[in-house]
């Protein structure tokens, strides 16, 4: 229960100072936003997507967009040396990292809530019962990818390069998240039973599984000086 | 109860084949005030952050209040206020909301926090800033919101690294008042100015290249 408030109210610090500088979170909107229209306009009309094509085009937006989210997580804490804040107070090392995995979730959700819409219009997903079932999808491979970019960021804070290494060590490390997140996405979008998609989130919840293992071990160390 | 605040044994630090800390045994009383004083480079910020928990030493122990620094961290943590080179204020957020997510992670109550926010306040004398975003204060003001923040729990043990460096005469005053105030609290910190250190503190150590080379007593 402690990790849990610990890691809601680290969350909600980090949510406000995101209100404060709007102009952040609407820079990744906007580019959610455009690059879907890039797609839809670099395909011809966006009748002519496929559904192959539309999960896909999904999911590098959502890649991509998280990077510009993951790039600020723990950089920013270390580049204004307040993560010196972080390591004063008596929480566990899990509880903070749960906060900005929390912190990234919801403005995720965020671009999620336009992206959605956008897709609908201009990469031909169709607005049909199986919408809450591509939520989920959707949700699950957010909060996989919030892990992993949430644990990679605080790998890359100390680099001075970490601009360049957190998207070049998250690709590699989101490639088990993107496989089954995409498949699964195809088949929501063809209309498919949740038997028939279940394998892939099932391979999402063991993916999770192991992420929350690895930095329940390892962050305390990370999270060191 | 516990003799020693802080109970360093054989401490040694090192960062790959470089000696920050080398075998540094040391035991400080409760209520003491300590100076640790060194050129740049003589290990001051090592040992504050080792016993402040940003560090753990390469070998020996720390034991806080009888508690090591390694096995039971958050414990340790709920008893020490630390005060960084850099400021741990949140730029976009005011100083009130700064201190009201500290007292909230140190698991204060929201009538505590809102008594120990205006008591430490008007112990930094920064009441009439309190709804003043971090990033519009000045140096000055941005490290007594600083000092506000870590008074917020009421810490036993207070370590201070550099607390007057880029301060003016009579925010050191100031400053020197505040922790006067603290009675009963363990006090450490580090400076390069042997005056300032030798009025304030009733034991100073000189740190130099990883060692301590002279232990006295201070006023």
């Amino acid at each position: 229960m402690g990790v849990l408030l610990d890691s809601f109210n680290l969350a909600r610090r980090d949510l406000l100072i995101e209100s404060r500088r709007a102009y952040e979170i609407l820079s990744t909107v906007f580019f959610a936003a455009s690059a879907t229209i890039l797609i839809s306009l670099a395909w011809g009309t966006p009748i002519s997507i496929t559904i192959e094509e539309a999960a896909a085009s999904l999911w590098i937006i959502i890649f991509f967009t998280s990077i510009l989210l993951f790039t600020t997580s723990f950089a920013r804490e270390m580049d204004r040396g307040t993560i010196g804040g972080l390591r004063t107070i008596p929480s566990s090392p899990f509880a903070i990292l749960l906060g900005k995995v929390i912190y990234s979730i919801v403005l995720m959700l965020l671009v999620l809530g336009v992206l959605l819409p956008l897709s609908i219009v201009f990469l031909n997903v169709q607005p049909t019962l199986k919408i809450f079932e591509l939520l989920l999808i959707l949700t699950v491979g957010v909060v996989n990818l919030s892990f992993a970019g949430s644990f990679v960021s605080s790998i890359v804070m100390y680099s001075e390069g970490k601009t360049l290494l957190l998207p070049f060590l998250l690709f590699p490390i989101s490639m088990p998240i993107f496989v089954p997140a995409l498949l699964s996405t195809e088949k929501v979008l063809r209309g498919l039973t949740f038997a028939e998609y279940s394998g892939e989130l099932r391979l999402l919840g063991a993916f999770l599984v192991l992420v929350v293992m690895i930095a329940v071990f390892s962050f305390e160390t990370i999270l060191e000086e | 109860m516990n003799r020693y605040a802080v109970e360093c044994n054989d401490i040694s630090k090192q960062f790959g084949h470089f000696y920050a800390l080398r075998k540094v045994t040391l035991n400080i009383e409760a209520g003491d005030i300590i100076g640790v004083l060194g050129h740049n480079g003589a290990g001051k910020s090592t040992f504050l952050k080792i016993i402040g928990t940003h560090l753990s030493p390469s070998s020996g122990t720390v034991k806080i209040l009888g508690k090591d620094v390694k096995k039971e961290r958050i414990e340790v943590r709920r008893n020490i206020g630390f005060l960084g080179h850099t400021s741990f204020m949140y730029d976009e957020l005011t100083v009130e909301e700064n201190l009201h997510f500290y007292g909230r992670m140190f698991s204060l109550n929201e009538d505590a926090r809102e008594k120990k926010i205006d008591e430490v306040l008007e112990l930094v004398d920064l009441d009439r800033c309190r709804h003043v975003e971090i990033k519009k204060l000045s140096h000055g003001l941005k490290k007594r919101s600083d000092l506000a923040r870590i008074f917020l729990h009421s810490p036993t043990v207070l370590i201070l690294d550099e607390p007057f460096s880029g301060l003016d005469e009579a925010a050191v005053k100031l400053l020197v008042e505040a922790l006067k105030s603290q009675s009963g609290s363990t006090i450490l910190l580090s400076s390069h100015t042997f005056e300032l250190v030798k009025n304030v503190c009733t034991r100073i150590f000189v740190f130099r290249e990883g060692e301590i080379m002279s232990d006295t007593k201070g006023s």
